[in-house]
């Protein structure tokens, strides 16, 4: 008999037609309820936006004041009723979209698009560019992001570039870091070195090799980032610092309509719940996403 | 000997993702005082689960333990109440993990941790338990300086160490070893055996060892049971199982190690792989992997017979019973090793 | 531990330093003269160039920094446009209020988040769990400043239970407060579900049951310890969100804290208040994190380990 010795394993292993990464990622999200309802809200939300002009006229309903219907209740006509100055909040609402969700979604291009850059400069860089713009980050990261977004509308000047500006600059941290993180991570593969030794330079690397592996982190930071720009919209358009009236605005609806809530709860009850299930679709449709794209990390 | 741990017919399953994964099925086991049994089979076959189930330890969910018995001290463990389940544990039946790595609480101290389950079981003060546990320290090698020390100061060999004390600190009637020695260099494996040899005469403990690791079971153990996609296939003394093998997945099992009076070359391994848990063969578990399956065994399962002129070797098999037996598994089971 | 402290305190200089930088470099962009701002109606030329000279605006940009920071070392953050008075003199005469409302807002955040994610994880999809986590899910959507009217309207215009605003006592603290929460309730309930379902699947805390541990044994004393570090980690971060909250929530409920005061010196465009309240929170903020970062070591010995 021969001591210590031990039985060859065999481990159960399970075929699986393979798919590719996004016909997999699609199927994986579909089975999550919670995303595929996130995804319904906002199709609905980005739908109505861009058929807005066809729901409603914008110049009759969401800007002309009409002291003759101010302040009525919702009613057939006008289905979430008329704010202080007549005008329908439904449609205000609708043209708000208009305003929320393409500049929500250009600030956090701009962001992920430098942040991006930043990140994968830091990551397959030298030290020293690593240090330098991971330390400019970190001081950006200390300030509130709301706050510095405050801060820069506050010196620049209220218009839609500025939000834009302040709200994109605001975001670029948190992409940098993502990027970085996995530029380093992805750096170290074995396809890397493989590329470098058939002479890739540098810009293929990043751009053929690096930047499409980490897209998926990048998208779900996307996904969460536009729902956080949509808030900070609202919010800098609320403080009077965003986008100004007569322009229909979620933010600045709730900011007019503050002042009526004692006489007119529905001024200020729906524009709130649109920022909220815009977040809301957002937030769901992200956690999918992250779900979806790394299954190991859902419990 | 009387049975002190009597397993009948556990069945366990995990419930994932629309599919349902026999784990255990219709598994009976029993333990004696003062013996060890060694559980042997491949990763996979329901070793973990079996042990797990003794103390309600299968993790729910995806685990569910759906029907069967454990009798222990003359009660069902499976059927009692929660306290006094609580009480068993760590008490009467005690457990030591796979993995020293991650079986200790990061968090605390490893002299608090052996300390927490002899206050609890032993009803006694702080300062009691604290001294017990340095001496359970000392008992497994471990100075007892080190008493406030964190499991991240200690390496796999020590922590593994700890865990023993801990598992023997209350002086329980059964140890339930789960690959004690799996995740240890192999220096450290020898140590750790010998130390739990040692505590077993010294303690009268029995002691359920699971391993994968025949040569493990040939030196510690009594009994041997081997496992195969959660059912028993043959057990029987260390003589019985070893030296006359006689179901065919034990004889693959010999014929895929290497001994030293081997005069062949070549090792022959067991053709094919464990069948999908989760869609079981309609006849024998091991049907399709069996050199000398006929048709009845692809059809129905076979029951357990006891090996005729052995005490207590007995295997889950239809060869012995066929009325034209196989001549060579019966050349292969007269051979013997 | 205590050297770890000093030297975390030391790596405070240079991102303060940075942090006043991007902040001073933001306002100095503002278009316009802030001569004609400090002024105000008395604005002549020769009254303007001798402000200038006050101010030091004639300076080049770095000198105007360097001076800023030597001043603000010895708490002379200058004076503000409105007011002419020091701007720590009006930051500090506001900042209890809002230590008062964030530090309410975050003791309710935690004290109501932690036991509601413990929980849900420790009841994985029941009833409880799938409840708190809807709710959880709309606080994390829901914009602050949305709820703060919400909360108006029916607790204290409909109902009257509450005052609508002001700082008169703890009813008055109340609605800012749970409205300065339910962002970090939310965020806090989810992140320490998810912290402890990660947790309980450990290894060692099946090391715990097979001791005989009673359950809530098992889940408080060798669970929640482990889980800590996320859950402070993003406490912490809530405790940032929560300053720009409060910028918002103090608007809302006109609460007389260094949020509103924020947002009046911006309409005021008074530059220099402006500069030293984003560096106020951005120093607390960083201090927080420091604390949280001294906090690890208190929970896990491994991080002790690294900080000696």
């Amino acid at each position: 008999m021969n001591f210590m010795t031990t039985i060859t394993t065999t481990t159960i292993v399970k075929r699986r037609k393979k798919k590719s990464q996004f016909v997999m990622v699609w199927e994986r999200l579909k089975q999550n309820r919670l995303a595929v309802a996130g995804l319904v809200i906002l199709s609905v939300i980005v739908l109505a936006a861009i058929f807005a002009n066809l729901l409603f006229d914008y110049e009759a309903m969401a800007v002309r004041q009409n002291a003759s219907i101010r302040l009525n209740p919702p009613s057939s006509e006008h289905w979430l009723g008329t704010d202080e100055v007549g005008r329908d909040i439904l449609a205000r609402i609708v043209f708000g979209a208009r305003i929320s969700l393409p500049v929500a979604f250009a600030t956090i291009l701009i962001a992920a698009v430098i942040g991006g850059l930043l990140g994968a400069i830091a990551g397959y860089g030298s030290r020293t560019a690593d240090n330098i713009i991971m330390r400019i980050m970190d001081m950006f990261l200390a300030i509130p992001s709301t706050l510095l977004a405050i801060a820069i509308v506050a010196t620049l000047g209220s218009s839609i570039r500025n939000l834009l500006i302040a709200i994109a600059v605001s975001n670029i941290p948190p992409f940098a870091r993502i990027i970085r993180s996995s530029v380093i991570t992805i750096r170290n593969e074995e396809f890397i070195e493989a590329a470098q030794a058939i002479g890739a330079n540098d810009r293929r690397i990043i751009f053929k090799h690096i930047l499409p592996n980490a897209m998926a982190p990048m998208i779900v930071q996307a996904t969460m980032c536009i729902a956080g720009s949509v808030l900070s919209i609202a919010s800098l358009s609320f403080l009077g610092l965003g986008i100004q009236p007569p322009t229909p605005e979620w933010g600045s609806m709730l900011s007019n309509g503050r002042q009526y809530i004692r006489v007119a709860w529905w001024v200020c009850t729906f524009p709130g719940i649109a920022i909220m299930l815009t977040i809301l679709s957002l937030n769901l449709l992200g956690d999918g996403l992250r779900d979806a794209l790394d299954p190991k990390l859902k419990n | 000997m009387e049975n002190l741990l009597e397993i009948k017919n556990l069945t366990v399953e995990y419930h994932t993702q629309g599919e349902i994964v026999h784990a255990v099925n219709g598994l009976s086991l029993n333990l004696r005082q003062g013996e060890s049994l060694g559980l042997v089979g491949e990763t996979g076959a329901g070793k973990t689960t079996t042990a797990l189930s003794i103390l309600q330890l299968v993790a729910d969910p995806p685990g569910k333990i759906m029907g069967g018995e454990i009798f222990f001290d003359g009660v069902d463990l499976l059927k009692t109440k929660k306290s006094l389940l609580r009480s068993v544990r760590g008490n009467k039946i005690s457990m030591i993990f796979q993995d020293p790595m991650t079986s200790l609480n990061p968090v605390y101290s490893v002299g608090f941790q052996i300390a927490e389950v002899i206050q609890l079981h032993e009803n006694c003060s702080k300062e009691e338990a604290r001294r017990k546990a340095e001496e359970m320290l000392e008992m497994v090698g471990i100075p007892k300086e080190r008493y406030e020390e964190y499991p991240h100061q200690f390496s796999g060999g020590m922590k593994q160490r700890v865990v023993i004390a801990m598992s023997v600190a209350c002086s329980p009637q059964i140890i339930l070893a789960d690959e004690p020695t799996t995740a240890l260099d192999v220096t450290i494996q020898a140590q750790v055996l010998e130390l739990m040899n040692d505590l077993k005469e010294k303690l009268h403990t029995s002691l359920l060892l699971i391993t994968h690791d025949l040569g493990v079971v040939a030196q510690v153990c009594d009994r041997v049971a081997i496992m195969y996609s959660g059912e028993i296939v043959e057990q029987g003394t260390i003589p019985e199982v070893f030296d006359h093998p006689a179901h065919p997945y034990t004889i693959g099992l010999f014929g895929s190690i290497p001994t030293l009076s081997m005069e062949s070359t070549k090792l022959t391994p067991i053709e094919g792989q464990m069948p999908d848990p989760t869609e079981l063969p309609a006849g024998c578990n091991f049907s399709p992997r069996c050199p000398y399956a006929r048709a009845e065994c692809h059809s129905k399962k076979p029951g357990v017979t006891r090996i005729p002129g052995e005490a207590t070797h007995e295997l889950r098999c239809f060869a012995l019973g066929w009325e034209q037996p196989d001549e060579t598994l019966m050349e292969v089971i007269k051979r013997g090793r | 531990m205590y050297k770890f402290i000093l030297k975390r305190l030391f790596m405070l200089i240079p991102v303060l330093l940075g942090v006043s930088f991007i902040v001073f470099t933001i306002m100095s962009l503002t278009p316009g003269d802030p001569v004609q701002l400090y002024l105000g109606d008395n604005y002549s030329q020769e009254a303007h160039d001798q402000i200038s000279e006050e101010l030091g605006l004639n300076d080049p940009f770095l000198i105007r920094y360097a001076k800023y920071v030597f001043n603000a070392l010895q708490g002379d953050l200058g004076n503000t446009y409105s007011t002419k008075r020091p701007v720590t003199t009006e930051i500090f005469a506001r900042f209890p209020a809002t230590v008062r409302l964030a530090g309410a807002a975050l003791f309710f955040a935690i004290a109501v988040g932690m036991p509601l994610g413990i929980v849900s994880a420790v009841k994985q999809y029941s009833l409880t769990d799938n409840a708190s986590m809807l709710v959880a899910l709309l606080g994390v959507s829901m914009p602050n400043f949305w709820l703060g009217i919400m909360l108006i309207l029916l607790l204290a215009a409909n109902l009257g239970i509450f005052p609508a605003s002001g700082d008169a006592g703890f009813k008055s603290l109340v609605l800012p407060a749970i409205t300065l929460s339910a962002n970090s309730l939310a965020t806090i309930t989810r992140m320490t579900r998810s912290s402890m379902l990660e947790i309980i699947r450990q290894d060692y805390i099946r090391t715990a049951r097979a001791k005989g541990l009673r359950e809530s044994v098992v889940v408080f004393r060798h669970a929640l310890r482990n889980a800590m570090i996320p859950i402070i980690t993003s406490a912490g971060l809530q405790f940032g969100f929560a300053l720009g909250g409060a910028v918002l929530v103090e608007t809302v409920f006109s609460w007389p804290g260094i949020g509103r005061l924020l947002v009046d010196a911006i309409k005021l465009k008074d530059t220099p208040l402006v500069l030293g309240l984003v560096l106020v929170m951005a120093v607390s903020f960083t201090v927080i994190n420091l604390i949280i970062d001294i906090l690890y070591a208190f929970f896990d010995p491994r991080v002790k380990a690294q900080y000696k």
